[in-house]
């Protein structure tokens, strides 16, 4: 469980001051609450539910049901709010997951679409566009060990069965796809 | 906090796999909510995830064979173009240009073709002499390309399997490898044409020559045309499904109002909890088939076959996974058995896509059968299925004509 230990935050105290800030009814820590968690709600929620389109929605249920709790003041240790906006994130989502079988279809004519933002649509649309590019840059082989074992999730050693291939070999290959695609995107996103 | 902990530990990857213990996952959420480097890299493998989720079909569809064959392609094309410009540069430079052999008698002319024969330099000498002579003969370059090839369009389909195998069987074969595993004959070279246009004056009997050489080369590119088309009608567009409620319970609805599970039940066939079971396992692949994941959904589809094997949707969504995997000869099967059931809604998509798993594993006949199948039932792919069906007659009609002994 060192692990463990390791990965859970210091207190942060910014966000203990946004947490009492909020609570105090300062409309401009509400906004920055918002612009500082969303990014990494929505990671969360398309991760969890691989649909963007639903880990949109999600995203603004979950920073919604945030404020409205701290402004209640019901997060008693504000010191804990990545870990409040975690746990708020993990029930809704799962909630989602539990409802969506049952959810009715509806016509998408009637559905009124709601107000997005459009210049992050758009960068997200480009980086995407570049991910392809670049995947393609990549062999058939290549793009296959990353399609078995980050859409399809199998283990390696099924990947490298399958392709017939040293599970070595495909270890190695796909660290070295990861590592690359990661490090120039990251690399991008942050100039 | 340290990302480089997490990143040696591939936790990123683990977790956009979905493969990260449930024991880790709250606290990488917890990291991930601030920090903005993990966020990042997490967030462009989600994309690559999706973009490959998007293109499954054709990366599946992609063999590693062909992509390593491609990586050959440049470093065999060049040896193989130049030995090909030199060889047909030579024998264009020693043909007759086509204004002097019009002013000229037949008679003189075939003298001179066989003088030529007779003056023929070695290849050796050919080939340094070659370049200049081309240089100095650009019309005889204007000849050297097959009358046919000017006027026909390449398939528009470059990312087709059947176009990039054509390509690579001219390299590999020029390479002086095995020819690849590909639905396409080889392309001719053009060796076959040359000694037609050195020795055939432009007369009406050369021109009888040059269309049989265009007739070649427009064959070549017919077959090309031929696959690519091939390739066209085996592509398939994985049914949507939507979790409206399941399936099997609205529609599987016997006469007089009596579900099917209870008459299965007097039946003695699939009990209320193989039943059960069999639903669960639906509802678990269709969860991953809606995501695009078509390996576990087969695997639970599979699973839920023998709880309750005359399930039409159970074994159709089988079927499509496995079409989607790249595996038509399996998808057959179970194509076939959501057919058992005619009142099912499930027969024309079944008749259509088992079409598609014939067109992949080649058996055009049974193909067409199948699209006139879904052409005759009623239901929303009517249109496609006709649509589909005359262009299998097409193709079939065309490989017939392949087929058959060419008359001299």
């Amino acid at each position: 469980m060192e692990g463990q230990q390791a990965l859970v935050p210091p207190a942060n105290e910014g966000d203990t001051s946004l947490a009492q800030r909020i609570y105090a009814g300062d409309r401009v820590a509400e906004d920055e609450l918002v612009s500082t968690y969303r990014r990494g709600v929505f990671v969360i929620a398309v991760a969890r539910t691989r649909d963007r389109d639903a880990a949109l929605d999600l995203t603004q249920e979950v920073l919604m049901a945030v404020l409205r709790a701290l402004r209640e003041g019901q997060l008693r240790e504000s010191c804990k709010l990545p870990a409040f906006i975690q746990g708020t994130a993990r029930n809704l989502i799962n909630n989602y997951l539990r409802t969506r079988a049952r959810r009715s279809e509806c016509d998408l004519d009637s559905v009124e679409v709601p107000s997005v933002d459009l210049v992050g649509e758009l960068e997200s649309a480009e980086r995407q566009r570049l991910v392809r590019r670049e995947l393609q840059s990549f062999s058939a082989t290549d793009q296959q060990i990353l399609l078995l074992s980050l859409v399809d999730g199998h283990p390696l050693a099924e990947v490298a069965e399958r392709l017939n291939l040293s599970h070595e070999a495909v270890r190695a290959r796909k660290s070295r796809m990861i590592k690359k695609i990661t490090k120039k995107f990251v690399r991008v996103s942050q100039k | 906090m340290d990302c480089r902990e997490l990143e040696r530990n591939e936790l990123v990857e683990k977790y956009v796999s979905g493969h990260l213990d449930p024991a880790l996952e709250d606290d990488f959420e917890i990291h991930l909510l601030e920090c903005p480097r993990c966020q990042q890299a997490v967030e462009v493998l989600q994309n690559v995830a999706h973009d490959l989720a998007e293109r499954a079909h054709e990366v599946r569809s992609q063999s590693s064979s062909r992509k390593a064959g491609f990586r050959w392609q440049w470093a065999a094309a060049l040896p193989a173009v130049v030995i090909v410009g030199l060889v047909g540069g030579y024998y264009l430079v020693r043909a007759p240009k086509p204004d002097a052999t019009a002013q000229n008698s037949q008679v003189a002319l075939n003298s001179s073709v066989s003088a030529e024969v007779n003056e023929r330099p070695s290849p050796a000498q050919a080939a340094t002499s070659s370049a200049s002579n081309t240089e100095s003969h650009p019309e005889a370059v204007q000849h050297a390309v097959p009358a046919g090839a000017g006027n026909k369009q390449p398939p528009q389909v470059p990312s087709s399997p059947g176009a990039q195998s054509s390509q690579s069987s001219v390299v590999k074969s020029a390479a002086g490898k095995s020819a690849p595993q590909s639905v396409l004959p080889p392309t001719p070279s053009s060796e076959p044409n040359r000694p037609e246009i050195v020795s055939t004056p432009p007369s009406s009997e050369g021109s009888h020559s040059a269309v049989q050489s265009a007739e070649k080369a427009g064959s070549a590119q017919e077959s090309e045309e031929v696959a690519s088309e091939r390739f066209r009608l085996g592509v398939v567009q994985p049914p949507a499904y939507t979790f409206s409620g399941f399936s099997g319970t609205k529609t599987r609805t016997g006469k007089g109002g009596k579900s099917d599970v209870f008459k299965t039940l007097n039946d003695g066939k699939p009990s209320q909890a193989n039943l059960a079971i069999a639903r669960g396992l639906f509802q678990k692949g269709m969860q991953a088939y809606v995501e695009g994941r078509y390996n576990t959904a087969a695997d639970f589809l599979e699973q839920a076959v023998p709880a309750d094997p005359s399930a039409p949707e159970t074994n159709f969504f089988l079927g499509i996974c496995k079409l989607m995997l790249s595996r038509p000869a399996e998808a057959v099967d179970p194509l076939k058995n959501a057919l058992a059931d005619e009142k099912s809604p499930y027969v024309q998509p079944a008749h259509y896509y088992l079409a598609k798993a014939y067109v992949q594993t080649n058996h055009l006949a049974e193909a067409e059968v199948e699209f006139r199948s879904a052409a005759a039932t009623p239901g929303r792919l009517r249109t496609e299925a006709n649509s589909m069906l005359s262009r299998v007659q097409a193709l079939r009609a065309v490989l017939e004509n392949q087929a058959a002994p060419s008359h001299p």
